[in-house]
């Protein structure tokens, strides 16, 4: 392809310019065939001039196949122009795409090679040929030559394009054929091709227009072109040929009157001016008078500024006083990503402050020289009122209206529901609202991944909605406004809404929660996972809105320009997506901390919540799953990193245990407080351990060096108030450095499997109590992980059955029990129900009877096991400030039923034979005190020596000192210094003790711990406080010794 | 700086360089290269960063990237006292300033273009890619930085 490439600058201008034009074409169009049959003419000829601009240009830079598709859109337009043509949908369609492929070539001419116009072209010739005359049809088969005085054809243009030209709002009965010479006529004279093309569509209508590769003189010696580069175009005006000259400053010979023919008369010859060549500055003056003739009604034809093509930008000097520049005119710069358009006043008072800043700075340095400190207040006082002018002036500048972005949905609207078959209205609302460009220039690719969620998924078909009493047409709402210094935005539909339940079997299906989870999760809370990767719930993915990016990416994008999502959604009436976006990136609230010596700085957008606990606390409160270090807060599970490890790279699976990842001794450190900043990287929430916390306050951003764009870990940096730097951290950058994972995936499935085990007996210290009324206002607990049910029944259902009451249960009978029978307590009042705690005792069920069941709590607290200690109550607590019995359900029922403890005791009973002659002996290793002390109390009970220890180090010690005596071990798995799988590898390594059995007694049941418990030689799991199931595992090891593999 | 040699600079057959120390070379850049030299800055520790990178300051309100030549020359630490005064060369790369953490800076001299020679393969262990000549000052040997070779982001 032949281009003209001698000004690679001008030919910048030519796509600038070319992209204005474009960029409010879609627009247009839209607008036109909304109008209809009805249409504005204004809206028609603002279009077909737009493309007659660019046909105009196309020739001179040799840009062929832009110009036959303009051109071919121009035909297309003049008919519509003249209502010969009706705008309907199909012709708008072929216009729409014409225009994007202009807008293709013009963004990336490197990809004109690639673009096909073929398909465009054969379309508008269909369209223009359907809309003809015989006449027309007939001309537009005839061709005419047009041949240079040389007699070589320079154009050939078919009838109808001639006779168009004769006919246009501009053209007339002449024909000229020009002739410019690129170096002489336009280098030469200081202007540009593209301003002589202005020049000439001011007073006439270009046919068409070439450079004439084949007429380019030859290269001299020298390497410089000797001679010209003619610049024909074919021209139509109703400016006489006496007068042709003078406008286009050329000499005569290089005007040629065409006739109908083709032929050309000589104009020169018929001109009584000929020859005269008239210096510049004359022909300057003169062309003036009939420019601004023409100009007004190139004006009057532009209906409001928001729709006026902007003048030429180097032009615009020259007619700066006519047509003020509009500025802040949206539509126009919506590609233009590395410039802004900033209006003038706005320019002017950045002037006029850097002005002011000139002066104070003036006066500082006199009054410094005088050392005057009352006048260097006053300039510095100034300095800093100018200053913060100044920084306000240039943050507009880089306010853009959303309009930009918005108005690209007019078009994605209309053709996603053309290709759906549905109907949707599109409301836009509060384009004027502005928002800092780099978010403008981000928010594009996540609204319209939305927008196509909304139109595919939410939506639904004409025929659905109408079945469903709605409008048939369904609308989208995209809204935005400002609210407390945030841009939201909104995108509503009135469309089915997401269906809950699918959310949920998909969750549940994924694996992202268990099903326990979903049941204490809000509604917003589920809906949220549609922002999980690789979530979708649309049965199949179409291709409109499945396109590989998911709502995730979406989610993650936003948050990365420190906005947040929000969806609110009812089933049947419609989603409302609901963006909160700052209005600037450029200064950030933050909260600065510290590790070491060094600062850091967070985004307050990511920052959710401070938590501090005390060391001694930390101890209790972090645990280690997996390779993750978490903390629970408020019954989720946080996993916790270290900055400092981020720092230092140090994985958080190096840990062995939470008390090395503390790193503090709760005895010395006690007083000491942990600080975590609870983060929100995407959808993901973590906690950062850091040494301090200082302060908050708006920082600027900066960006860092290319040397720096690999450091995941920032995401920028800024300047504090000291001058030193701090690095702002990337949030998401260190989740990834860290491998953190989010709850729900394959990491923490382990996790929050144990978080619901947790939930009924927890670990440690910990237990979880359910407590209960009996008589009135009288507090109890029950050790949740013995509670097999709770039920509730009616009083008059219950039976006396042998002395005993009891209730039918299933298919069976439930014994029922009251405390009062055994315990001095105060007995339950009469009501009409009650509740059943259903628990396992001798072998079977039995329930026993409450008033009411109050609350289930998680506590530390102190075990009292002496002062209340009574039948069926084995201590007391202070839970929530009250003095709490707890209740012993064992005890209890073989209080009242001592032969039912006999016969389990035959069962359990140890049978000392087996064991040598001797007592068996039980080391049994567990942390908690309250958890030992009830082990221990059973254990002893059924007649073991128990020995104990407070953790698997201790453990190991006290079985290598009684390495012949102990018999059997139970064994907690979380505990401090050593934990129940290293305590067992270690035991099992000593040959001595390959035949012992271990069992352990927890809460943490689940196939992986089970599965990592059976590899370091474990025999059994047994869950902690199962009196009769731990009693009798142990009496089967003793009989039958380790399972054999 | 002696400016009085800053006359010269339109001569064709002479380039003023600035003269620093990394180590035991002594290196030079174009004048017309440096942008400013600095000195007693607090550099701020970038973690994670390449080891070259040395850290970041604020210059002006600009954040700019630190690079340590010590490091850049793979160079050990011996020889350099901790009082030594260590001195930064902002030089630009396109739109954004680097600095170059330098041991000392000595002068500005002019030198004759025709004295230049090419780097030989390596000077003193490093890789001559980073310099585009030497050439000889007094008795020593004066090596002219590749300031864009130095400053290409390697992974």
């Amino acid at each position: 392809m032949a281009e003209y490439t001698g000004d690679d600058e001008v030919l910048q201008i030519f796509y600038a310019e070319s992209k204005e034009h474009l960029d409010g074409m879609e627009d247009d169009l839209l607008a036109l065939e909304k109008q209809g049959v009805d249409f504005d003419s204004d809206l028609v000829n603002r279009i077909f001039r737009a493309v007659h601009t660019i046909k105009g240009g196309c020739g001179f830079f040799g840009l062929e196949k832009l110009s036959s598709l303009s051109h071919s859109m121009e035909n297309i337009l003049d008919r519509i122009r003249k209502k010969e043509l009706d705008p309907n949908t199909n012709i708008i369609n072929s216009l729409l795409r014409g225009a994007d492929h202009l807008k293709g070539m013009v963004n990336d001419p490197d990809s004109t090679d690639s673009i096909n116009i073929e398909p465009d072209l054969a379309a508008f010739k269909k369209i223009l040929s359907g809309s003809f005359s015989k006449e027309e049809k007939k001309s537009l088969k005839e061709n005419t030559d047009i041949k240079l005085p040389d007699g070589r054809v320079i154009f050939t243009v078919n009838k109808y394009d001639f006779e168009r030209a004769k006919k246009a709002e501009k053209g007339g009965n002449h024909v000229y054929l020009i002739e410019y010479d690129l170096i002489h006529d336009i280098e030469r004279k200081g202007k540009t091709p593209w301003s002589v093309i202005d020049e000439l569509l001011q007073l006439a209508v270009f046919i068409d227009s070439k450079v004439d590769i084949d007429g380019v003189g030859e290269l001299s010696g020298d390497g410089m072109l000797k001679a010209s580069i003619p610049f024909y175009a074919l021209i139509s005006t109703i400016i006489e040929t006496d007068l042709i000259y003078d406008f286009l400053g050329l000499d005569s010979s290089k005007v040629h009157l065409i006739s109908d023919s083709g032929e050309i008369t000589d104009a020169s010859q018929a001109s009584a001016q000929s020859e005269s060549f008239a210096p510049m500055p004359e022909i300057a003056a003169k062309r003036e008078e009939p420019v601004t003739e023409v100009l007004p009604e190139v004006n009057t034809a532009a209906p409001g500024p928001a729709a006026s093509p902007p003048p030429p930008l180097f032009s615009v000097a020259e007619k700066a006083n006519e047509t003020p520049p509009e500025i802040k005119d949206i539509k126009k710069s919506a590609v233009e990503t590395s410039s802004v358009r900033v209006n003038v006043t706005l320019l002017d008072k950045l002037m006029s402050l850097a002005g002011e800043l000139v002066l104070a700075r003036n006066q500082l340095i006199q009054s410094t020289t005088s050392k005057e400190m009352e006048s260097i207040n006053n300039s510095t006082q100034r300095i800093d009122l100018i200053t913060a002018e100044l920084q306000e002036a240039i943050m507009a500048t880089r306010m853009q209206a959303i309009g930009i972005v918005f108005h690209k949905f007019t078009r994605i609207v209309r053709d996603m529901a053309r290709d759906l078959n549905k109907e949707v209205r599109l409301v836009l609302d509060g384009e004027e609202v502005e928002l800092d460009k780099s978010i403008i220039e981000s928010i594009g690719d996540p609204l319209t991944h939305l927008v196509r969620n909304s139109l595919d998924h939410g939506i639904e078909m004409p025929a659905i909605r109408e079945g469903a009493g709605k409008n048939k047409q369904g609308t989208l709402r995209i809204s935005a406004f400002h609210e407390a210094g945030h841009v939201i935005i909104k995108i509503a539909d009135d469309g089915a809404g997401i269906r809950l339940d699918k959310v949920k079997a998909k969750a549940l299906a994924q694996g992202l929660c268990t099903q326990d989870q979903l049941e204490s999760m809000s509604e917003k809370e589920i809906v949220k996972f549609i922002f999980r990767p690789g979530f979708s719930t649309a049965e199949k993915v179409t291709d409109i809105s499945g396109r590989g990016v998911g709502m995730d990416v979406v989610h993650t994008n936003l948050t990365k320009l420190g906005g947040t999502v929000d969806i609110d959604t009812v089933v049947g009436s419609g989603t409302t997506i609901t963006i909160k976006l700052p209005l600037t990136l450029a200064i950030i609230p933050s909260l600065l901390l510290s590790v070491a010596a060094e600062r850091f700085a967070i985004p307050q957008v990511n920052l959710v919540e401070l938590v501090r606990i005390s060391s001694s606390d930390a101890h209790h409160k972090i645990e280690k799953i997996g390779d993750a270090m978490v903390m629970r807060l408020r019954g989720h599970l946080l996993p916790l990193i270290k900055l400092s490890d981020v720092i230092d790279d140090k994985p958080v699976s190096d840990y062995k245990n939470p008390a090395e990842f503390i790193g503090l001794d709760p005895e010395l450190d006690g007083t000491k407080v942990i600080n975590i900043a609870v983060v929100q990287a995407g959808s993901l929430l973590y906690g950062l351990i850091v040494d301090s916390l200082l302060d908050s306050c708006e920082i600027v951003v900066k960006p860092l060096g290319r040397h720096l764009k690999k450091c995941k870990a920032y995401a920028a940096a800024t300047i504090l108030g000291d001058g030193r730097v701090a690095l702002i951290l990337d949030l998401i950058g260190i989740s990834q450095m860290m491998e953190l994972t989010e709850i729900g995936s394959e990491e923490t499935e382990e996790a929050s499997s144990e978080a619901v085990v947790d939930e009924n007996t927890d670990h440690r210290d910990k237990q979880t109590l359910l407590i209960v009324h009996n008589g009135e206002n009288e507090p109890f607990g029950i050790p949740l992980g013995l509670v097999a049910r709770i039920e509730k029944i009616k009083s008059a259902d219950i039976e006396n059955i042998g002395g005993r009451k009891a209730i039918k249960y299933r298919d069976g009978i439930l014994p029922l029990f009251a405390l009062e029978e055994a315990a001095n307590v105060m007995a339950r009042g009469e009501a009409e129900t009650l509740v059943v705690v259903v628990f396992k005792a001798g072998g079977r069920e039995v329930g026993l009877m409450l008033s009411d069941i109050v609350d289930i709590v998680e506590t530390d607290a102190k075990v009292d096991d002496a002062t209340y200690k009574q039948p069926g109550i084995f201590g007391s607590a202070v839970i929530n400030s009250r003095i709490t019995l707890l209740i012993d359900l064992y005890g209890l029922v073989y209080h009242l039923m001592p032969h039912w403890r006999d016969e389990k005791g035959r069962e359990v009973n140890i049978q000392p034979e087996t064991v040598r002659d001797h007592t068996p002996t039980v080391l049994i290793a567990e942390d908690s005190k309250f958890f030992m002390s009830q082990l221990r109390g059973f254990m002893e009970e059924a007649g073991y020596i128990v020995l104990t220890a407070e953790d698997g180090a201790v453990a190991l010690n006290v079985l290598n000192a009684n390495s012949a005596d102990v018999d059997i071990v139970l064994t907690d798995i979380e505990m401090p210094n050593l934990d129940g799988f290293e305590f067992t590898e270690k035991a099992r390594a000593d040959g001595r003790f390959a035949k012992l059995p271990i069992l352990a007694v927890t809460s943490i049941a689940g196939s992986a711990a089970e599965m990592k418990g059976k590899q370091v030689g474990l025999d059994e799991y047994l869950i902690k406080l199962d009196r009769d199931e731990i009693l009798e595992r142990c009496s089967h090891y003793l009989k039958n010794g380790r399972r054999q593999e | 700086m002696s400016s009085n040699h800053k006359h010269n600079i339109d001569k064709h057959s002479k380039m003023e360089l600035a003269i620093f120390n990394v180590g035991k070379i002594i290196c030079a850049l174009k004048s017309i290269e440096v942008q400013e030299i600095i000195k007693n800055q607090e550099i701020t520790t970038v973690h994670h960063a390449p080891d070259y990178v040395r850290g970041v300051i604020n210059l002006r309100g600009q954040i700019v990237t630190i690079i340590s030549m010590r490091k850049k020359f793979k160079m050990n630490n011996q020889g350099k006292s901790a009082s030594s005064e260590q001195q930064i060369v902002i030089v630009k790369m396109g739109e954004e300033s680097v600095g170059l953490l330098v041991d000392t800076v000595d002068d500005i001299l002019l030198a004759d273009t025709d004295n230049v020679e090419p780097p030989p393969s390596n000077i003193r262990g490093v890789r001559g890619d980073y310099f585009n000549g030497i050439f000889k000052k007094d008795d020593a040997l004066v090596a002219i930085l590749n300031i864009h070779e130095i400053l290409t982001v390697n992974d």
